[in-house]
């Protein structure tokens, strides 16, 4: 009997150990747990309803994008899918002379309980946001120009994407967003009842029990539920627990579809096997926790402590500094249309006072580049040509002078008449309460005064902020540019079509020579004609000096040695999916 | 001089001890510096010259670009780094707006300073560059300017107010039938001028004016026939008293901050003024009170002195000390109530500089010891000033 | 008694009604349109679309769901000569537009039917803007006009707007018959402009019932209904009853601790009152007493947590308090946390009551009780335990019902240095980001408390000293 026991005790053991070594995937799934701190708690994790930027990258940690841009490459990779589409015209039938984009989703992707990725939450993700009492009104800017959306009848993996029009951002369109599972959002099958051809008629009329129907859909999509509970999807990660105000917990999935993929590219790897958001508002507070060893990684860090903690003999060896380039760009927005600043000198002699130098050291401690134009100094098409501005008074009087300003009434600034008035060379500039925007805003109106402008700062809420730009009610203001990964197109921030009440070229510069150099290039696809219309729209910009490009910024992360991080110029400079413990 | 020397004597408290005197020449010092303080540190010079032309900067409207486009020789002038043939500076030769870039920012008394002794940042830099000891001198005016005037315009309100209600209570103060018929006829001719199609300049001048008539009309018509019909002021003021007691403070300041369309620190002023007045107010109605009970007060009004005369020529001089000391106090807390809003950012333009805006800075970069030690040892010693002065006050009177 | 109590709870419940009132009107007066605001978190196209009549909708739609589009009040005065349906018309700025025509041309009707029909040319003609230019173009003009205050120039608008359209081809009937009846009122109005007549600037009482904003306001705080804050949507009650409970153990610890140790600093001092060991306590007292608890904070913080001299406290948060498992280390997280705060806030009021009892121990000392009682040989420990104490203790107690509101209002300055979420850090980030749900009831528990405190201080000291009368108030 004993004996019995023993043998049989030990090939169970083996038995054992043998499952267990089988059992393991392909992919080392470490034991790392990763502490991140995060500015500012996101008030959803909903894709489309979410507002604040801190929501997106944790969103697409548990609701994984059809495709997404790859944090080094900056190109679009497949994730869900298993490669990029690519579009072809279609001859014939009611999409003639359109495209169609065929995507495939993968065969191993699942959702969390189980159940596989099909093109039925591709299209249910696009019903809901069709939903007339659905305000996804941000997604369907894109999303208009897709005419229709066919899923294969024989292989509910496959979809295919219609435009009828040629849309310059159709790839982002078709696969740049986060897909839902229609099981788990819509649980009543309500959206299922509908075609998407008839929830995108502007004219339907509803019955009462269809209009009933969208409106409980609409309620329980947008509901507390969904915001911060249940939010699943076909990432490597779901969500373990929300504790508002404290943290934010994501654990990894233990039998995680991606891990099963071959040569997957970076955005389907997953290291740590747990990422908290520790909600840390006070960046001084932050500091001291990363210090303390409570938080592992830190973003946003001010530019004066960064540099005070990089150059601290305490510190400096005991944290890693990363600094990647931010895809912004910071800049004064000058109002062109005020009567003052529409005199192009006028604007150029503003540019000629400010201590670019100055600026860069004491905003940013150093901590940024300089930019000649629109377009970041890290694009291919860049003009290295053109010379970053500096200070240079003696310019800034002589063109003062040159655009007919003089001081006639003996009170230290130039004055002149115009539309009949005596006007003085006073300017003011309106900005929200951040200390970036202030910090530059005193400097500029230093700066400014040494060559005679009279600058009054007018500091108001954010939200009369945005109104006031709105309404162009302002002379200057301090505001950021972002860039996206695809290439840039001037047509929304530089056209003459969208110099109205509202509309998105805020500072009212436009030419017609400009006019038609943006439209070539929106239409161009030739690589050289790209890059020489880049030029030319630079040294236009450079010339007239329609706004005052300041700098670009550096990201500036911290983060404890015994993780390691890939940085990447995408916000947010980390990935938090890519973080190894060292040395790994 | 005799006579300055029996006025310092006559400062209450000067004859307690050396603590008050002291705090009497620390407030006298920072009264001092608030009042000249652009004279003390300043960018620009008292007196230059240049290629044999005399300016005063100081004193006059003269730019650097004016003396740029007087001069394309010396362009562009700079206060600091042109060569004048002769210079008179300020002692300290930064205005608290300079910002100086060469040096940068946060920058310690004791670092190694570009530049001579004659441009050193004594106290350090703040967080923008700019020179610390210029940020505490124009500390000192917003400071003080602030904590006395809300509080004089508290006293002002409270003072008159509290009195009338303690002297009047509910049913001293009678109108005859006639005189409510006017109150009543201007309360609604005002009402109405307000929906009248004029500018809001003319609708206030109409306003006033005939709120100033009907006081002359009241006046004229007034009778010694005892009224009829009774104000009752007590119940009134008291009434304004309490619901400004309950009004949540920080409330009130963010949002008329927000609304009302003046600079900020003359709004945050006001509402401090509008939330200090009740307490004068019932201090003074408390006094007013006890003195309507003492004999010689019955008795003038039994010898009908009228009630103006009372009041001017006995009640007010002799309430006014525990009102005072009161009054000392409020300061300390005005100025601390300011300081705690500005170093929360609120209220202050972004241009001003105030001692709790540079100890805010001290926040944000922990080593800037400078920071946080001289902006709020400044508080502090104001503070300390005024309670010591207000103690040793409260002491002698009890006496 | 119990009459008057109930008279003064009555005042009480006035004056919170006034308050309240006071407090909503504050709010509506700031500056910038609350719609607009929402709107850019609601619908971010706003910004980029051009067409009027689609941001009319979403206006619409948004002011319907927050209640924006209700009047202020239960009553409202306006000149005779304003339309009555005027907070009706949205957004604000066509309101203002609206305004500005019935004051220059005395027609209440005609402007709101000006009004009505400018709404239908934008239905009809700016859905079909991109398709036809006369369209288009009649969509743009009347978003022009309904910026335009001035009737003189609107007129010249649409007079040059209909001969350029009316040239179109692609103009439809309707189009021209819009712009018709447009040049109609128009002309209406430009006709009885610049005669003012005194009788219609009567203001006329509007009497709106419970269908308005602060009704929903008011009712939906007295009703407890669940409210929903504006920055995250998360339960405005539960974010504070969350603020509220942290705040309470701040303060209520710090309160302790202040009284506990003011109280028997205050006995020490009163009993050696003129040695020189109290002079020296005195003055450190005092000292104390002037000290900002703001400076005294970031000296803490300099000092003690930053690294510079020492760093035994953490800068502060509440730290790994919700990760920690068990109740022993919770407490022992909250401790290192919250000892700053705690000292921060006590040290102030600890020298204030401390002098307060020194005072009242003196005063005690003087009474001719003590006297008798010393001459009747009782030891001076009993005299100070049983007699003193106590009768000096009174004011002091009264005191603390002044401090009530205070405790529960928070201490932003504190609370702010050290990050801890309490009150008055809730109530100073709600309101600069106008989340008003959280806001009011705040306002309104804190303007309760001060004025119930009041009434439960003059109770307190009726109740343990019947010799008291209080004034007539």
């Amino acid at each position: 009997m004993y004996r019995k026991g023993i043998i049989t005790h030990t090939i169970f053991c083996v038995l054992l150990a043998a499952g267990l070594f089988s059992c393991k995937n392909a992919a080392d799934i470490s034991s790392l747990a990763v502490t991140i701190r995060l500015p500012n708690e996101p008030e959803s994790l909903h894709p489309i309803f979410s507002k604040s930027a801190y929501a997106s990258p944790i969103e697409s940690l548990i609701l994984l994008p059809i495709a997404e841009y790859d944090p080094i490459s900056l190109t679009l990779t497949p994730l869900l899918i298993t490669k990029m589409p690519v579009p072809e015209m279609v001859k014939e039938g009611k999409h003639a002379n359109g495209k169609v984009f065929k995507l495939e989703f993968r065969p191993e992707a699942e959702w969390a309980d189980g159940k596989p990725v099909t093109g039925e939450d591709y299209l249910f993700t696009f019903k809901s946001i069709y939903n007339p009492y659905v305000n996804a009104d941000s997604w369907k800017t894109f999303t208009d120009f897709i005419s229709e959306i066919v899923i294969d009848p024989n292989d509910p993996k496959k979809v295919a994407v219609y435009f009828d029009s040629t849309y310059i951002l159709d790839f982002e369109a078709t696969t740049n967003w986060n897909l839902y599972p229609a099981h788990i959002y819509d649980p009543e099958n309500i959206m299922s009842k509908f075609t998407l051809e008839e929830l995108r008629a502007t004219d339907k009329v509803w019955t009462a029990e269809q209009d009933s129907l969208l409106k409980r859909f609409a309620t329980l999509y947008e509901s507390p539920a969904f915001f911060r509970e249940t939010v699943s999807g076909a990432g490597a990660y779901e969500l373990a627990e929300w504790m508002t105000g404290e943290f934010i917990r994501l654990k990894r999935k233990q039998n995680w579809w991606g891990d099963k993929i071959e040569n997957p590219p970076s955005l389907l790897t997953a290291y740590p096997a747990e990422i908290t958001y520790r909600i840390i508002l006070d960046a001084a507070a932050a500091e001291a926790a990363l210090k303390a060893g409570e938080i592992d990684l830190m973003a946003e860090v001010p530019a004066s402590s960064f540099k005070a903690l990089s150059t601290d003999p305490d510190w400096k060896d005991k944290l890693q500094f990363v600094t990647p380039p931010l895809m912004v760009v910071n800049y004064l927005e000058l109002n062109n249309r005020d009567s003052i600043l529409a005199d192009s000198r006028i604007r150029k002699a503003l540019a000629y006072t400010l201590d670019y130098d100055g600026i860069l050291n004491n905003v940013m401690a150093g901590l940024a580049k300089r930019t000649v134009g629109p377009i970041h100094p890290d694009r291919s098409y860049y003009d290295k040509e053109l010379s970053p501005l500096k200070q240079d008074i003696n310019t800034s009087l002589a063109l003062i002078k040159e655009a007919g300003w003089g001081d006639t009434n003996g009170n230290g600034t130039p004055d002149k008449m115009i539309g009949g008035k005596r006007e003085e060379l006073k300017l003011s500039i309106k900005l929200s309460n951040k200390a970036e925007g202030m910090a530059i805003a005193n400097i500029v109106k230093e700066n400014a005064a040494k060559a005679g402008f009279d600058i009054q700062l007018d500091v108001i809420d954010p939200g009369q902020v945005q109104q006031d730009l709105r309404q162009h009610n302002y002379q200057i203001m301090p505001l950021r540019i972002s860039f996206y990964p695809s290439p840039d197109d001037p047509f929304t921030l530089w056209h003459s079509t969208n110099d109205s009440p509202g509309g998105s070229n805020r500072s009212g510069f436009h030419t017609p020579e400009l006019d038609q150099l943006i439209e070539n290039l929106r239409s161009s696809t030739d690589s050289e004609e790209r890059a020489a219309g880049y030029k030319k729209f630079q040294e236009i910009i450079y010339a007239a000096q329609p706004v005052i490009f300041l700098y670009v910024p550096l990201e500036r992360i911290i983060a404890s040695k015994r993780i390691q991080l890939q940085a990447s110029s995408r916000r947010p400079g980390y990935f938090e999916n890519l973080i190894k413990p060292a040395g790994s | 001089m005799k006579k300055l020397i029996s006025l310092i004597r006559a400062l209450p408290g000067w004859s307690s001890g050396f603590s008050v005197r002291f705090a009497w020449l620390f407030l006298f010092f920072i009264g001092f510096i608030a009042v000249f303080g652009p004279w003390i540190a300043n960018e620009k010079p008292y007196y230059c010259k240049l290629d044999g032309q005399s300016y005063f900067p100081l004193f006059t409207s003269v730019s650097e670009s004016g003396l740029s486009s007087k001069h394309p020789s010396h362009s562009p002038v700079n206060w600091h780094t042109t060569k004048f043939e002769s210079v008179w500076r300020t002692p300290i030769p930064f205005g608290y707006r300079t910002i100086d870039l060469k040096a940068g920012s946060y920058i310690s008394p004791f670092a190694d300073q570009a530049g001579n002794n004659r441009f050193r940042h004594w106290l350090g830099t703040d967080a923008l560059g700019r020179d610390v000891l210029a940020g505490m001198i124009r500390g000192c005016r917003v400071s003080l300017l602030i904590g006395l005037g809300s509080m004089l315009i508290a006293l002002l309100i409270g003072v008159p107010l509290g009195s009338a209600a303690a002297w009047w209570g509910n049913k001293g103060w009678r109108l005859t039938i006639l005189q409510f018929i006017i109150m009543l006829f201007t309360c609604t001719v005002v009402f109405l001028v307000w929906f009248a199609p004029i500018t809001i300049l003319t609708k206030s001048l109409v306003s006033v004016f005939l709120v100033l008539a009907a006081i002359y009309l009241l006046w004229k018509s007034r009778s010694y026939s005892r009224g009829r019909i009774a104000v009752p002021i007590d119940q009134l003021v008291m009434g304004w008293v309490s619901i400004i007691d309950g009004f949540p403070a920080l409330f009130l300041i963010l949002i008329l901050v927000a609304i009302v369309p003046l600079k900020g620190w003359v709004v945050v002023m006001l509402t401090i003024a509008l939330l200090r007045w009740p307490s004068m107010a019932r201090y003074m109605r408390a006094e007013v009170f006890k003195m309507k009970e003492s004999n010689y007060i019955k008795a003038a009004q039994i010898l009908n002195v009228p009630s103006w005369q009372i009041l001017r020529r006995h009640i007010v001089p002799y309430a006014f000390r525990p009102v005072m000391i009161s009054f000392v106090f409020g300061v300390s807390s005005a100025i601390l109530a300011e300081s705690s809003l500005s170093f929360l950012g609120i209220g202050l333009p972004t241009e001003e500089i105030n001692w709790g805006r540079l100890l805010a800075q001290s926040r944000n970069h922990f080593d800037a010891w400078w920071l946080v030690l001289f902006p709020g040892s400044a508080i502090f010693f104001t503070l300390l000033s005024l309670y010591t002065i207000g103690n040793a006050w409260q002491k002698l009177s009890e006496k | 008694m119990i009459r008057s109590l109930l008279r003064r709870c009555l005042n009480a419940l006035v004056l919170l009604g006034v308050i309240s009132i006071i407090a909503f009107y504050l709010s509506k007066l700031v500056p910038g349109d609350e719609v607009l605001d929402y709107l850019s978190l609601d619908d971010s196209k706003y910004a980029a679309s051009v067409d009027p009549f689609e941001q009319r909708v979403a206006y619409a739609r948004v002011a319907k769901k927050r209640s924006l589009d209700l009047p202020l009040f239960y009553l409202s005065v306006l000149p005779s000569n304003y339309p009555d349906s005027l907070f009706l018309i949205l957004p604000v700025s066509d309101r203002q537009t609206v305004k500005k025509w019935a004051q220059a041309s005395n027609q209440k009707e005609g402007t709101i039917d000006l009004y009505h029909d400018l709404q239908r040319g934008l239905g009809y003609a700016c859905p079909l803007a991109d398709a036809s230019p006369a369209a288009n173009q009649l969509c743009q003009m009347v978003s022009e006009l309904l910026h335009t205050h001035d009737l003189f120039s609107a007129h010249h608008i649409i007079l040059r707007h209909h001969s350029l359209i009316a040239k179109d081809s692609s103009a439809t009937p309707e189009t021209l018959a819009i712009l018709d009846t447009l040049n109609k009122d128009i002309e209406l109005l430009v006709r009885s402009t610049g005669k003012p007549q005194m009788a219609k600037w009567l203001p006329v009482f509007y009497w709106h019932g419970t269908h308005n904003q602060y009704h929903q306001w008011m009712g939906g705080f007295i009703t407890f209904k669940p409210l929903t804050s504006l920055i995250d949507g998360r339960n405005a009650w539960s974010k504070i009853f969350d603020a509220l409970s942290w705040t309470l153990l701040l303060n209520g610890l710090a309160f302790i601790l202040a009284i506990v140790l003011g109280v028997l600093i205050g006995l020490w001092s009163g009993t050696h009152d003129g040695l020189k060991k109290e002079r020296v306590v005195n003055i450190i007292l005092f000292t104390l007493f002037a000290l900002p608890s703001f400076w005294l904070a970031t000296l803490f913080i300099y000092f003690l947590s930053s690294g510079e001299w020492f760093s035994i406290f953490p800068a502060g948060g509440l730290g790994p308090y919700h990760s920690a498992s068990n109740v022993f280390q919770k407490w022992a997280v909250l401790l290192t946390h919250l000892t700053l705060p705690v000292l921060c806030l006590a040290l102030g009021s600890l020298a204030y009551i401390s002098r307060q009892m020194k005072q009242s121990v003196v005063n005690q000392f003087h009474q001719p009780y003590v006297l008798s009682l010393r001459s009747l040989g009782v030891s001076e420990k009993t005299i100070l335990r049983k007699h003193v104490f106590r009768n000096a203790l009174f004011p002091v107690i009264t005191m603390i019902g002044g401090a009530l509101p205070a405790l529960l209002s928070g201490s932003l300055i504190i609370e702010v240095i050290f990050s801890i979420p309490g009150m008055g850090r809730l109530m100073y980030t709600s309101l600069v980001a106008r989340d008003w749900p959280v806001v009011f009831p705040i306002l309104m528990f804190g303007a309760a408390i001060t004025v119930f405190s009041y009434i439960l201080t003059d109770v307190i000291y009726k109740w343990a000293d019947p010799r008291v009368k209080s004034l007539e108030t």
